[in-house]
């Protein structure tokens, strides 16, 4: 059991030792000593230590989560948060236990309201009252001035500026955010994070002996800019250097790993036309391998129908994840490959002048793998309405001429490749 | 349940994404470390790829009928 005067030493010394770590968790006890805490002159490590016996001690008596252990949590960062103030990076480890022991409680306080709410939900109606704050919106308020006191910190003296710690308190506000759904709210953090880019170390610094946490952090990103902003480049990027950190024990390749490629394996389509190697993929990580297997069968033949199968079969999974704005732009490079092949078989595939038919045929048959018999105006202007979308987004050079119903493709490369290829971005 | 929806239930379970387990692991121990899986994962010029599977060959005799080119 730790004493009182140890941890008021550790913070004497600024430093992060076990022993202080310990003392922020509420499930060690800690000598309760009243003299102690009357010695120690500075007011806000005396309040500190003060609700932080308090927590202690309703721990120790009802020995669940209740809501006075989340407010006395939540009082416990707040106090912290003051002292934080005045000290220098170390102090970053500690507001780090601490948030994280205060986002535990309401994690589970929400979930038992939650459940709570479902079942009383079954007996009687809702009773229409404003929807009560969460225990989570409650805890962020208080982490996110944690964050701030961190990014906002002047030292002069970098090594020793609490930016070190930033990125504590970004995982733990995105962590949150996601649960409550609010993108609003991720989108602000990261306009901030964005815009003091170059005031910050780099997180691969930062977290350097913390890489779970580094991952957690760039997977965040690249969700966030894959999934919600439609930057699949940038996604990509930063997916790219999730994926590349993990650890490469097998048994740690897990859900992790699977969940970073899952998203990479569109993102990496949409960015640069690369596509996985399926060996490859499934050597590494069988799971995606298996989900996207018809996906990447399809982009490679041009096969529509097979696509929009798979694409309804997946439908929910890919809503849930994010991931069905991409996919269904993926669509496109399946029309794309369709129209190449369609080209290539032409008796002059350098012809640029090309009526639309013969791709009316195609996309036609490849939707519907049934023969095409008789061809309407409908039908035109739907392949007409397809390759515009081609070309607006670039993969495809030439124009359409609606009267003459032809496509005048570009004389030098109609279907031009993407600039830039994803591994040289790193 | 067959063993591969057994594998994409697993891959479906959570949808939120939760830290590593371990807290850290040395730089020598990452994927881009141990692997060369970076170069050997992505292939490049998808569209390019020829192609020769059935439904391809089925295409092809279908555009036959109406190619006038």
């Amino acid at each position: 059991m730790s004493s009182l005067k140890d941890v008021v030493a550790s913070f004497k010394r600024k430093k992060a030792d076990l022993r202080l770590i310990d003392f922020v968790n509420f499930k060690f006890q800690c000598q309760n000593d009243v003299l102690a805490i009357q010695n120690v002159r500075d007011e806000k490590l005396a309040r500190f230590l003060q609700i932080t016996q308090q927590l202690k001690q309703t721990y120790a008596t009802e020995g669940t989560y209740s809501e006075a252990l989340f407010e006395l949590s939540n009082e416990q960062l707040k106090a912290l948060n003051r002292i934080a103030d005045g000290e220098e990076a170390w102090i970053t480890d500690v507001l780090q236990s601490c948030a994280r022991q205060l986002l535990k409680v309401g994690q589970e306080l929400d979930r038992r309201a939650k459940e709570e709410s479902i079942t009383a939900n079954k007996k009687k109606k809702v009773k229409g009252d404003l929807e009560e704050e969460t225990f989570l919106e409650k805890c962020v308020r208080t982490i996110h001035t944690s964050f701030k006191l961190c990014l906002n910190d002047r030292n002069p003296d970098f090594q020793r500026n609490k930016k070190w710690g930033v990125y504590y308190f970004i995982n733990i506000e995105f962590k949150i955010y996601q649960q409550l759904g609010n993108r609003d709210m991720v989108r602000n953090l990261v306009k901030v994070i964005a815009s003091r880019v170059s005031e910050l170390p780099a997180p691969e610094k930062a977290l350097r002996s913390h890489r779970s946490q580094l991952i957690t952090y760039l997977y965040y990103l690249g969700e966030h800019y894959g999934c919600h902003e439609g930057d699949y480049r940038r996604g990509f990027e930063y997916l790219q250097r999730a994926w590349l950190g993990c650890p490469a024990n097998a048994s740690q390749m897990s859900r992790q790993t699977d969940k970073i490629v899952a998203l990479l394996v569109p993102f990496a389509l949409l960015a640069s036309h690369w596509y996985p190697d399926m060996s490859a993929l499934a050597q590494y990580h069988p799971r995606v391998a298996l989900l996207y297997a018809p996906l990447i069968k399809s982009v490679l033949n041009g096969d529509l129908r097979e696509f929009d199968k798979w694409l309804a079969a997946n439908e929910m999974f890919l809503m849930r994840r994010n991931l069905y704005v991409a996919t269904v732009l993926i669509r496109q490079l399946v029309l794309l490959k369709l129209i190449k092949t369609t080209r290539a078989g032409f008796k002059d595939p350098a012809a640029s002048v090309v009526p639309l038919a013969s791709f009316v045929a195609a996309i036609r048959y490849s939707a519907k793998h049934s023969h095409v018999t008789h061809i309407t105006d409908d039908d035109h202007d739907e392949t007409e309405c397809l390759l515009a979308d081609l070309i607006a987004r670039g993969y495809v050079r030439g124009y359409l001429s609606h009267a003459n119903r032809v496509i005048v493709l570009s004389k030098s490369n109609p279907f031009p490749k993407l600039v830039s290829s994803p591994q040289s971005q790193l | 349940m067959s063993l591969d929806e057994k594998q994409r239930k697993t891959l479906e379970e959570d949808d939120e994404f939760e830290d590593f387990p371990v807290d850290s692991w040395p730089e020598d121990e990452t994927l881009k470390a141990t692997t060369n899986i970076q170069a050997t994962l992505w292939q490049e010029d998808w569209d390019d790829v020829e192609v020769d599977d059935d439904f391809t060959k089925e295409l092809r005799k279908e555009l036959e009928k109406h190619n006038q080119q």
